[in-house]
């Protein structure tokens, strides 16, 4: 075979394996450099809550006609927890909420549902709520800067914002983040 | 539920595909009916099943289900319908289930061609379906489009408003038909390597794909390149992007082979050049594909910066290209070529002297984009290639290609002497010389421009004239609507019309590049300022509110000679969801040229930023692009027409 129409031949081939080992080199400096973390950080976070009124629910979950009121919490560290009966997570975090009530108080926020299924909800996997709230609208969701259902807030003596989970409260974040915060400001 | 769905079909999809594979390997040696048959059925299970799963995931941006990571990143629910449906591939993840339903389409589409052999059908379905499969395993591991959310938001983040635009929604599926047409020529290049059999009619059966998929890459170059004029604000229609490079280095290679297959058509020679032309076309698609979804980019069209995603598409690369040359390298040598002789002024030569320069022009643009990636990358000094580059590297090599273009088609192939060559030349150059003149007259040009300009004027003058020559030569009479197109076919208008299309394409350069006039101050409402002849009035300013935006509007009057010609009104839209602003440019379009104003920052007190431009000729920019379309896609039916001998002329 003649020597110089398989160095032709072969061009192609030398030409792509140097693109490709180049690409390699420029790819794995690209993965040794850190990526940032994406986290959800709350603009409400040292904040205040929001000033909006949240009508209260009755027994039967419907709308009592009542504001609910924080000022029973006042000097103490308690939680919001927004929820709907049609979110799959928060069935999945509803055992930790409840371990979580029993520390503190936690105040139920139900998003976008309609009663007898909040109310089923709660028959089926337990009431850990010391008051529930009803956001029909989803406006006090938007002023909470609620960014999906399950989200859980922090709130301390000071009536302030100190910290925010979104998604399912699973174990492994009550214990790590929740529990030290919890007891930090007892 | 239904998302699900839609992810087992393409689970299911990618095991067929791995089936196929396996049952294909197994068959190569001793191909029969049964096998070829069986490989058919499975591409169009295939392809059903990528349908089903793409519909699924139209169905979930449709209905806007949030539970889903790409439609609550890329979606909102207030968004009108036309960008829902659109926001199905406006994402990483949406765009290649696009990819992966375009390339499966592709391969039913040629499994369904009875003229081309056996052995090669059964090679090209083979290649398709491992493509296929690669890429499928790319979306199912790296960028699963079905992947559902923990919380489920309760709005989506909504797509980014620049891509909230007619011009992109269809400029992906554009550019994708013309990438994954490329896979079939590319195919078929390599089931010839794998048959080890050449012929014309090898030739004549690919040249259709090329055309298509060359008219689909055209028309979706064209529609971004149009998307950036009128939707970026920057007044300019070209940037030498590095993504934009990447849709045209594939065009690029495509031309020189939309070319290069007349001359194995017809004399079968080349044979080695053309199949390496049709591996590097797709090489060039997933080149593409690697730069702008590896992450190696930020600009606006970087979705994704993952690089474990750019290690698969290397792995994917280097399967499907490296194996490719590796079979080149090692079975090239056994197709045995005629022994053809050409003058030098022929047919033959001046395809050659093309292809020359094509690829040429490519390694420029590749070199062009990837040696500031690759600097970045390996010693963090950033440099810029910009247009000076391309002026100084890309316009020179072009120049020879558009003069030759002229001419080309009064040559003869091979040793045949051709007619008028000598006519044609003096009226071409006679012409040019009048056109060169009269553009030197005009107020602003420089040499540059007096080239451009000439150089469109020269080729319009050519096409014009072969195309009368043709037609005088063919002598055919049109009485039946279906003889039309094979008129057509005979006097090969395809090419014509893209050659016009090319010279259509110049003139707007070189109107837009050398005689565009520029405004740019402060103006409150009740100023007026001129730019060339026209005279522009501040109206008003008011603010208003869109579907899912607010927008600031200023309203201008634009007069020539005192003769009211129309509204401009340039806007800032405000998209809360998105928190991002964009610039809508207002633009009045003319034959001769848009006049185009963008509004800029500023208050009552002090006036608004104004920059306003005429740019003239610029729409025959896009109007050349649709033309060279156009002619790929007559080009396309002139073949069928070809095949279809039964037509008879009455």
């Amino acid at each position: 075979m003649n020597t110089k129409s398989l160095v032709l031949r072969l061009l192609p081939l030398i030409l792509f394996s140097f693109i490709i080992i180049v690409s390699g080199l420029v790819l794995y400096e690209l993965k040794k450099k850190p990526t940032k973390k994406n986290l959800l950080t709350s603009q409400l976070i040292g904040k205040k809550i929001p000033d909006i009124k949240i009508q209260e629910a009755d027994n039967n979950l419907e709308n009592n006609n009542k504001n609910l009121n924080f000022k029973k919490y006042k000097n103490k560290l308690f939680a919001v927890n927004f929820f709907a009966s049609w979110c799959a997570p928060c069935r999945v975090e509803a055992p930790i909420v409840e371990d979580l009530s029993k520390i503190i108080p936690v105040i139920g926020i139900v998003y976008k549902d309609k009663p007898n299924n909040t109310k089923k909800f709660l028959d089926d996997f337990g009431n850990p709520y010391d008051k529930i709230g009803i956001d029909n609208s989803g406006k006090i969701a938007i002023e909470w800067g609620v960014y999906g259902v399950p989200e859980t807030f922090l709130i301390n003596e000071e009536g302030k914002i100190i910290y925010r989970h979104a998604g399912p409260l699973l174990y492994n974040i009550f214990k790590s983040e929740v529990l030290p915060i919890i007891k930090s400001n007892k | 539920m239904i998302p699900e769905i839609g992810h087992i079909f393409l689970i299911l999809a990618f095991v067929s595909s791995i089936m196929q594979i396996t049952y294909w390997t197994y068959n190569t040696k001793n191909l029969n009916l049964l096998a070829l048959d069986i490989l058919k059925n499975g591409v169009l299970i295939n392809c059903l099943f990528i349908l089903i799963s793409f519909s699924i995931l139209t169905y979930s941006f449709v209905v806007s289900d949030f539970s889903l990571l790409i439609v609550s990143n890329n979606s909102h629910s207030l968004k009108p319908m036309l960008y829902k449906i659109s926001g199905t591939w406006g994402n990483h993840e949406g765009s290649l289930l696009l990819w992966v339903l375009i390339l499966s389409s592709f391969t039913f589409w040629v499994s369904k061609k009875k003229q081309i052999n056996n052995n090669l059908l059964f090679s090209i379905l083979g290649v398709q379906t491992l493509i296929l499969c690669l890429f499928l395993a790319f979306i199912l591991f790296t960028s699963n489009p079905f992947e559902r959310v923990e919380t489920i938001a309760l709005e989506g983040r909504g797509l980014n408003p620049l891509l909230q635009d007619p011009g992109l929604a269809f400029h992906p599926p554009m550019l994708y038909i013309g990438y994954v047409g490329l896979s079939v020529s590319f195919s078929f290049a390599v089931g010839a390597l794998i048959t080890g059999k050449i012929n014309k009619e090898w030739a004549q059966q690919i040249r259709p794909w090329i055309s298509i998929s060359w008219s689909a890459l055209t028309l979706g170059i064209a529609l971004g390149s149009w998307w950036a004029y009128y939707e970026l604000g920057w007044g300019g229609w070209w940037f030498w992007d590095p993504v934009e490079n990447a849709s045209f280095m594939p065009w690029l290679i495509a031309t020189a082979l939309l070319h290069s297959i007349r001359i194995l058509e017809k004399r079968l020679i080349f044979v080695n050049w053309c199949i390496l032309l049709s591996i590097l076309g797709f090489s060039f698609s997933l080149l593409g594909t690697f730069i702008v979804r590896s992450g190696l980019l930020t600009s606006v069209h970087s979705f994704a910066t993952d690089p474990s995603r750019g290690v698969f598409i290397l792995i994917i690369m280097i399967i499907s290209i490296g194996g490719p040359l590796i079979l080149y390298a090692l079975k090239s040598s056994i197709f045995k070529e005629p022994k053809v002789q050409f003058n030098l002024l022929s047919k033959e030569s001046a395809l050659l002297i093309n292809n020359l320069f094509f690829t040429t022009a490519t390694a420029t643009v590749l070199i062009g984009t990837l040696y500031p990636l690759f600097l970045d990358a390996l010693s963090g000094a950033k440099i810029s290639i910009g247009p000076a580059y391309y002026n100084a590297t890309f316009a020179p090599i072009m120049t020879p290609i558009i003069l030759l273009m002229a001419i080309a088609p009064f040559l003869n192939w091979g040793k045949g002497k051709s007619k008028n060559l000598l006519k044609i030349i003096a009226l071409l150059t006679l012409t040019s010389l009048i056109a060169a003149f009269s553009l030197s007259t005009i107020n602003g040009s420089s040499i540059f421009a007096i080239i451009c300009g000439t150089l469109s004027f020269w080729l319009f003058v050519g096409v014009i004239s072969d195309f009368f020559v043709k037609i005088k030569e063919t002598k055919l009479k049109i009485t039946k609507m279906g003889s039309i197109f094979l008129y057509i076919s005979k006097i090969g208008i395809g090419m014509n019309v893209a050659h016009l299309g090319v010279a259509i394409f110049l003139a707007g350069i070189t109107g837009e590049q050398f005689f565009k006039t520029e405004f740019s101050g402060r103006k409150n409402i009740g100023d007026t300022f001129y730019i060339e002849d026209k005279l522009l009035e501040f109206k008003n300013f008011q603010t208003l509110k869109g579907p899912n935006y607010q927008s600031e509007m200023a309203t201008f009057t634009l007069y020539q000679n005192n003769k009211f010609i129309g509204y401009l009104k340039p806007e800032k839209r405000f998209y809360p969801t998105e928190q991002s602003q964009t610039t809508e440019a207002a633009i009045l379009t003319g034959f001769w040229g848009d006049t185009y104003v963008v509004l800029g920052d500023g208050d009552n007190q002090s006036g608004w930023s104004i920059r306003a431009y005429f740019n003239p000729l610029v729409s025959w920019i896009w109007s050349g692009a649709f033309f060279m379309a156009l002619g790929g896609l007559l080009s396309f039916f002139e073949h069928k027409n070809i095949t279809k001998k039964n037509i008879r002329l009455t």
